[in-house]
């Protein structure tokens, strides 16, 4: 097992499979439709509609609010 | 912003305006939301389906279109979501099913991208894999990095560049020459003596070349034909005449005075005055009963209040769309210069083809194979007529594009052609440079009950502007004297309107009446005669004065500095032809002429009239405005169409007519010269196949984005 | 029929490597700036084998990228992914086991690497059962991760989670690919690989390992963090999406701009090279999308700590990517290879973009997780200007020293000498630049301790139990769900990509694996060919426990083995080094760092006796020297029983041990050291019979001269 810069056979089909690996995710992904609305999910991330499940709410100072 | 504090309660108010909604059968729902200006707005819309669980499944909200798509449940109301939108301060409209053209077009758009996407991980590799090859890698591994490269490159030209040999196919198939052919030629040729040289060992690979070219053109032609598409005539017009639809076939509705309609349908009860101006031309209110038709794109001036209209066509097929429908039609005919330029294309394509084999022979005869193969190659790569045969369509429908948002509905594209080449225009005066309403200033003061009875009883026959001027006259008199020469209209046995002439009518008995221009008019005013018999007894003279549009001198001043000939032509008399010439500052004048007459004269020039009353000038003219007369008519017989009143829009129109040559004759040296020097610089072997692949579809791209550079609006 | 469903994010997980990630901060802070002033001043080694430079630098490296940084991606990743992919982690179990499994690497990690136990590889040092537990763990997290996207209730998956994607999916590869290794005992082993092709797949493994741990997963955090930060959305959505899939898609590899100018063939280190510079596009993309985001909301930089250090971390990130590609090319390669340059470049990265970008997220968990305000905004605010000062001071300190000492060294006068022609001239010169790299680091420290400070008084004051968020989502479903009995599940399967890419993924990779292994099986018969005609021989037994003790000490941290074709090199270290010299290294020691001189071909040019008096004492033997003495290895015996287990695994390896070698290696080793052992006594040396020193001798004087 003593390659020398043989191992480059074995590296760059393994480089390869990846790259193809992710182009089939890109397949999918178009197929999907994940490319159809570029600008919303960019914005959809700011909402915060989410409610903490809180007992009691604390300020900086340690002070319950 | 903050995150929008509206109450999401569910609403219990149910505006009665969305209850036709219900009707809606499909479970997919698509709605145009207006007034959402806010990111927090789309957080708040798209929460429909968890404050709406028991009829909204899901809600997604596409910001860029502002549109909001839903799933429904079933049993689920429309009405009440549409309610709920509403109380949270938006105004939804349904918007009709997803055509399957739309659905196609999205389909198509999404296996492009992917396309793209496929050709660009082979190329981006390819040309890796090529790295080690230019560097000097030997022995083994060279061989495995030439068979990797190879590998890569068979789906490269089959499978993405799949689209190439349709292209060739199906213009063999039509016994045309693609403007494909030489691409496929050059990618064919490339991929199979880089098979050949790497089964002897002979290592010239031209992979990486037609993969890059393979992805590059793939990519460009993507990228325009998006640009292409939002030129595209589209609902930039239908806008322009309608409001926004949210109606189906069969809905029934209470019309308002001001309303404009989006749908065309029957008057079920009560009246209503409509504006039919965009297809008559009729400024005036038509008064409709019941059984009566409206259109989509007609207003309606005062609805009676039991009025009730009932749909009848909506979107596509109503009777505004369909007449859109035609002149988008002949919008995609090809001007002169488009089939010019299509021909120079081939000319082109057929010379490259003939000197790459021509120069392969050579080559090969001095026994330089190998190297004239490289040169071929990069000849077939480097050349294209894209600035020719791709940017001028691109060209025309962006100018026609613009024209529209400037008021000018062009029918055929040969009229920007032929509009560069514009000396002199001719006007039309009545409607044209004036306003085409003749008012009477004298001439009924005298008349009597009887005669003007029987002068009214013609007039509100015609539609003439000289017949509508005294028809209000005498309307205005009989509203002051309560004499009654409006009612009992007599019925003529016969009624004739005589083009250019006048009006002339039978009555009961046989006696002839007639409305004429007056002959001996010594007059600035115009003049018509009331004649009576055969012996054309004159009953009355009346003298109608029409106003000149304001712009009118102006604008035949700036043409006139432009250099541009300018004459007035009209069936009126000479005086009040000649006063109008003398307030516009027009040269000729041609009064008096019969429409035969006009047509002759306006035969070598630009025509701009009056569509429904100059129809023969406007179809003999080498090129011509409608300005009125309703876009139905006028489009027959014009080739541009103007949506707004007055001559303002001939300067938009001659001026864009001038870009546009100015733009095709760019394009045209452009494109000569980069052929030329490409094609040298190829044949010299300076240009590699490779650089090739790069520069031409860069070079398209080029010509594409400067010529919609060019063709703005502020240029023309 | 779905309804509405309520239900909580997991907050512990995030709350749980967030304090570990500030907890391994401080120890890779404080083995940085100790390993820092042990170059400033030698005498910090103290002589112990623990806290060695050679030794403590892996620790330092490792705790940075995988204890400090990997922890802060954990944290990131499970916050950011649930909440954009609006549902809890697919299991609370995995993640338990997810974050107790990376403790205890780490931990072993702390506990192997001061001993000595390392692979002689960078960022790879790790010992093959910890590799093993690695991979166990990693395969943990990416299962969770993607079983969590595939219960996601969104249908478009945030650009951020294809980064994670990528991450999890690269580094999974690189990582297994890269440790394959043959234990000969229980903690020791050798890589598969040897000589080129272990460089090749070492730095296949370390630039993109890096890359895709320390840039990818943060390029996805970079694209949650800052817009919400600021409350914006990305600049361009578009933009970041277009420079994921370029990225990915052309992955190949640009290893080898680590070996420009080195032995490895001239296409290669062009291809390194190509990529390298094509990266730099991508990257300028990613850094430009970034930090238009705040685009309208600048005025949150000076009022916002947290933009703060999110924006400059960006910057950094810029100035890194630009510099990256600017020193993969040959000619400044030639300047900055081997020298502190290279250092700068990694720590604007690794303090300016990792740290930074950490620090500002942390100030954004941290009330976050604990429903609390932070405690002090001023502190923070401090804690962004010092820890600036810092980086500033470093750099600027290891830019210059990094210039110097590589102009010096390649400096060669007109008469065709070097100008410098001692190395450690080099080395002495910019000493006071070390200092102030110390003090630079001291400050990047004190800022953090400040926020630890700050982190600490914030959850004090908050509520015992913070507990998780709660949110509410109606689930995405992909089609009209007819009546499947299956129900919604299956569907999502069947089209989910992060499944199907997994499995594919792992499906190419293993045939891939298994078509290759064998060959790997046969011996090359080119380096065969090669060897014969060149009568390398193999390592000796007692060579090769010379080299083990070699790549124990972690000499290669601070001396190469790689004589670059470069004029310099040659004058000063001899012929340039060929791929068949070191066709039998396991690990390959070529190294990236000449804080001493190379070594390639050292061998014959000292006398042992000169090797026994430098390692007791260097700076007796060479003035001025800053390598620790090695005192132990006098004490300490040479491990004669393993000898035979060692040249056995080589043999089955292909390196062309004959059986005999083999079953006599003990004794081979045992005769060779009693010779040197004479021949040191005769010079007047005392030593014993079998310390290790004898070993390390034998080694070096092998090195690029014995035939």
């Amino acid at each position: 097992m003593n390659f020398g810069m043989e191992i480059v056979w074995w590296l760059v089909p393994a480089a390869l499979a990846m790259g193809a690996g992710f182009l089939i995710a890109f397949i999918w992904s178009a197929r999907n439709g994940q490319y159809e609305d570029l600008e919303t999910p960019a914005v959809r991330i700011l909402f915060e509609e989410e409610s903490k499940n809180k007992k009691e709410q604390i300020d900086a100072a340690g002070r319950t609010l | 912003m903050q995150s929008v504090q509206k109450d999401s309660k569910v609403s219990t108010h149910c505006s009665g305006k969305y209850l036709d909604w219900d009707k809606y059968r499909s479970k997919d729902v698509k709605l145009y939301v207006e007034g959402v200006h806010c990111t927090g707005c789309v957080g708040l819309l798209e929460r429909l389906s968890i404050v709406q669980p028991a009829e909204v499944e899901q809600s997604t909200f596409n910001l860029p279109q502002s549109t909001l798509r839903l799933r429904l449940r079933p049993g689920a109301a429309l009405s009440r979501i549409a309610g709920q939108i509403e109380e949270w301060g938006y105004v939804p409209h349904l918007i009709e099913e997803e055509s399957d053209a739309d659905r196609q077009a999205a389909r198509e758009n999404r296996a492009r991208l992917i396309d793209i996407g496929v050709a660009g991980a082979l190329a981006g590799n390819i040309m890796l894999m090529s790295i080690p090859l230019y560097s000097g890698v030997d022995g083994s591994l060279r061989t495995f990095f030439e068979a990797l490269s190879l590998g890569l490159a068979v789906p490269a030209v089959f499978y993405s560049g799949r689209s190439f040999f349709k292209n060739v196919a199906a213009a063999w198939v039509n016994s045309t020459f693609s403007i494909d052919a030489p691409i496929l030629l050059a990618i064919l040729v490339a991929f199979f003596y880089s098979c050949v040289s790497v089964f002897r060992g002979t290592h010239e690979l031209y992979f990486d070349s037609l993969s890059a070219l393979i992805f590059l053109l793939l990519s460009s032609r993507y990228y325009l034909a998006r640009l292409r598409r939002s030129s595209k005539l589209s609902l930039g017009v239908l806008d322009y005449f309608q409001a926004k639809g949210d109606r189906v076939v069969g809905d029934r509705y209470q019309p308002e005075s001001g309303m404009k309609l989006s749908s065309d349908g029957v008057l079920r009860f009560g009246q209503i005055a409509v504006d039919f101006s965009h297809f008559s031309g009729e400024s005036v209110p038509v008064w409709i009963k019941p059984g009566g038709e409206v259109y989509a794109g007609t207003q309606i001036i005062e609805a009676s209040g039991d009025a009730v209209i009932e749909v009848t066509a909506v979107g596509d097929r109503t009777r505004m769309a369909q007449m859109l429908e035609k002149v988008r039609e002949a919008q995609e005919r090809r001007s002169d210069t488009q089939i010019q330029a299509d021909r120079w294309a081939k000319s082109l394509l057929r010379a490259v083809t003939t000197v790459a084999f021509a120069s392969l022979v050579y080559f090969a005869w001095r026994g330089h194979t190998a190297e004239g193969i490289r040169r071929v190659l990069a000849l077939l790569i480097v050349t294209c007529p894209c600035a020719l045969a791709l940017a001028t369509p691109l060209v025309f429908s962006r100018a026609l594009q613009i024209l529209i948002r400037q008021g000018l509905l062009v029918k055929d594209p040969i009229a920007l052609d032929r509009g560069a080449n514009v000396r002199k225009i001719f006007f039309d005066k009545t409607g044209t440079l004036t306003w085409g309403k003749l008012s009477v200033v004298g001439g009924l003061e005298s008349a009597d009950s009887e005669t003007l009875r029987l002068l009214y009883s013609m007039v509100t026959r015609s539609r003439h502007p000289v017949s509508r001027a005294i028809e209000a006259a005498i309307v205005r008199i009989a509203e002051k004297d309560d004499r009654s020469p409006v009612r009992n209209p007599e019925s003529w046995t016969e009624f004739r309107e005589m083009p250019g002439l006048g009006l002339s009518a039978f009555r009961d008995g046989g006696e002839e009446f007639r409305l004429v221009r007056s002959e001996d008019n010594q007059t600035t005013f115009s003049e018509v005669v009331f004649q009576k018999g055969a012996v054309r007894e004159e009953l009355l003279r009346v003298r109608l004065q029409d106003q000149l549009r304001p712009k009118s001198a102006k604008i035949i001043r700036d043409l006139q500095i432009n250099r541009y000939g300018t004459a007035l032509v009209t069936g009126d008399h000479a005086w009040p032809a000649r006063e109008v010439a003398n307030q516009t500052g027009i040269n000729f004048v041609y009064s008096q002429k019969t429409p035969e007459e006009k047509a002759e004269i306006v035969e070598r020039g630009l025509m701009v009239g009056d569509g429904l009353n100059d129809a023969l000038a406007l179809s003999k003219a080498r090129v011509s405005i409608a300005v009125q007369g309703g876009i139905d008519a006028a489009i027959q017989s014009a080739q541009v169409y103007s949506l707004k009143p007055g001559i303002e829009t001939v300067p938009v129109f001659l001026s864009m007519s001038k870009l546009v040559r100015r733009t095709l004759k760019q394009n045209f040296i452009y494109s000569t010269a980069y052929n030329l020097i490409g094609a040298t610089l190829s044949l010299s072997g300076f240009m590699s196949p490779l650089l090739a692949a790069v520069l031409m579809p860069m070079s398209a791209t080029t010509v594409f984005v400067w010529t919609l550079a060019r063709l703005r609006e502020k240029n023309a | 029929m779905q309804q509405v469903e309520r239900f909580k994010y997991d907050d512990g997980i995030v709350r749980k490597f967030t304090i570990a990630t500030l907890a391994w901060a401080l120890v890779a802070f404080l083995a940085g700036i100790y390993i820092a002033f042990e170059m400033a001043y030698y005498k910090l080694n103290f002589g112990v084998p623990y806290i060695t430079f050679g030794r403590l630098r892996p620790l330092h490296t490792n705790a940075a990228v995988f204890a400090f940084a990997g922890n802060a991606i954990f944290a990131g990743i499970y916050y950011s992914m649930q909440r954009v992919l609006k549902t809890r982690l697919f299991s609370d179990k995995i993640s338990k086991f997810h974050f107790w499994g990376w403790q205890l690497i780490i931990v072993s990690a702390a506990l192997t690497l001061p001993f000595g136990f390392t692979q002689g590889k960078e960022y790879a040092e790790l010992e093959w059962p910890i590799d093993i537990a690695i991979t166990v763990v990693w395969v943990a997290f990416g299962y969770n991760m993607i079983r969590t996207i595939l219960q996601r209730r969104v249908k478009h998956i945030y650009v951020a989670v294809w980064f994670y994607i990528a991450t999890f999916v690269t580094v999974a590869v690189l990582h297994v690919v890269n440790s394959l290794s043959i234990p000969f005992s229980l903690i020791k082993s050798y890589p598969v690989y040897a000589g080129v092709s272990d460089a090749l797949v070492q730095w296949w493994y370390g630039h993109n390992a890096v890359a895709f741990f320390l840039t990818t997963p943060f390029l996805g955090l970079m694209y949650y963090f800052i817009p919400k930060s600021v409350n914006r959305p990305v600049y361009s959505y578009r933009l970041s999406v277009v420079h994921f899939w370029t990225l990915v898609f052309i992955y190949i590899w640009a290893g080898p701009h680590h070996l420009l100018n080195t032995a490895v063939p001239d296409w290669a280190q062009t291809v390194g090279m190509a990529f390298s510079v094509m990266l730099w596009i991508p990257s300028w993309g990613g850094m430009i999308n970034g930090l238009l985001t705040i685009r309208g909301a600048w005025d949150k930089v000076r009022t916002e700590p947290v933009v703060k250090f999110l924006a400059v971390a960006t910057i950094f990130y810029g100035m890194a990517t630009f510099e990256g590609p600017l020193l993969a090319i040959k000619s400044v390669s030639e300047i900055g290879h081997y020298t502190d340059w290279i250092i700068a470049h990694v720590h604007s990265g690794a303090l300016g973009w990792n740290g930074f970008l950490s620090f500002g997220m942390i100030y954004y968990l941290v009330p976050k997780l604990w429903n609390t305000e932070l405690y002090s905004k001023r502190l923070a605010n401090v804690h962004f200007w010092v820890g600036t000062l810092g980086i500033l001071l470093y750099l600027i300190a290891i830019y210059t020293a990094g210039i110097t000492q590589g102009l010096m060294l390649r400096e060669v006068s007109d008469a065709g000498r070097l100008a410098y022609p001692d190395f450690v001239s080099s080395v002495t010169r910019i000493i006071p630049l070390y200092w102030i790299r110390g003090v630079g680091g001291l400050c990047y420290l004190g800022g953090f301790i400040v926020m630890l400070y700050n982190v600490r008084m914030t959850v004090k004051l908050a509520a015992k139990n913070p507990g998780d968020t709660e949110d509410e989502a109606v689930p995405y479903q992909a089609k009209e769900s007819t009546a499947d009995p299956h129900g919604g599940f299956s569907h999502r399967i069947l089209e989910a990509a992060p499944m199907v890419l997994t499995v594919l993924v792992v499906v190419a990779i293993g045939t891939g694996s298994l078509i290759s292994l064998a060959p790997m099986f046969a011996s090359s018969s080119i380096v065969e060919a090669n060897y014969k005609a060149q009568m390398l021989k193999p390592y000796t037994a007692l060579e090769l426990a010379g080299r083990d003790i070699y790549v124990r000490e972690g000499c290669y941290t601070c001396h190469s083995q790689m004589i670059r074709k470069t004029v310099s090199d040659v004058l000063r270290f001899g012929n340039p080094s060929t791929i068949e010299e070191s066709v039998f290294d396991r690990p390959f020691q070529w190294g990236s760092r000449r804080i001493g001189p190379d070594l390639a071909r050292v061998g014959s040019k000292y006398p042992d006796l000169w090797h026994y008096r430098h390692m007791m004492n260097p700076q007796e033997v060479v003035n001025g020297s800053i390598m620790p003495s090695y005192g132990w290895l006098f004490k300490d015996k040479i491990d004669y029983a393993i000898l035979n287990k060692k040249l056995d695994v080589m043999k089955s390896l292909g390196v062309p041990y004959s059986e005999n070698d083999v079953e006599t290696a003990e004794d081979r080793a045992r005769s060779d050291a009693a010779k040197i052992a004479e021949g040191l006594r005769a010079d007047g040396a005392q030593v014993k019979d079998d310390s290790e020193i004898l070993a390390l001798i034998s080694y070096l004087q092998r090195l690029g001269g014995a035939k």
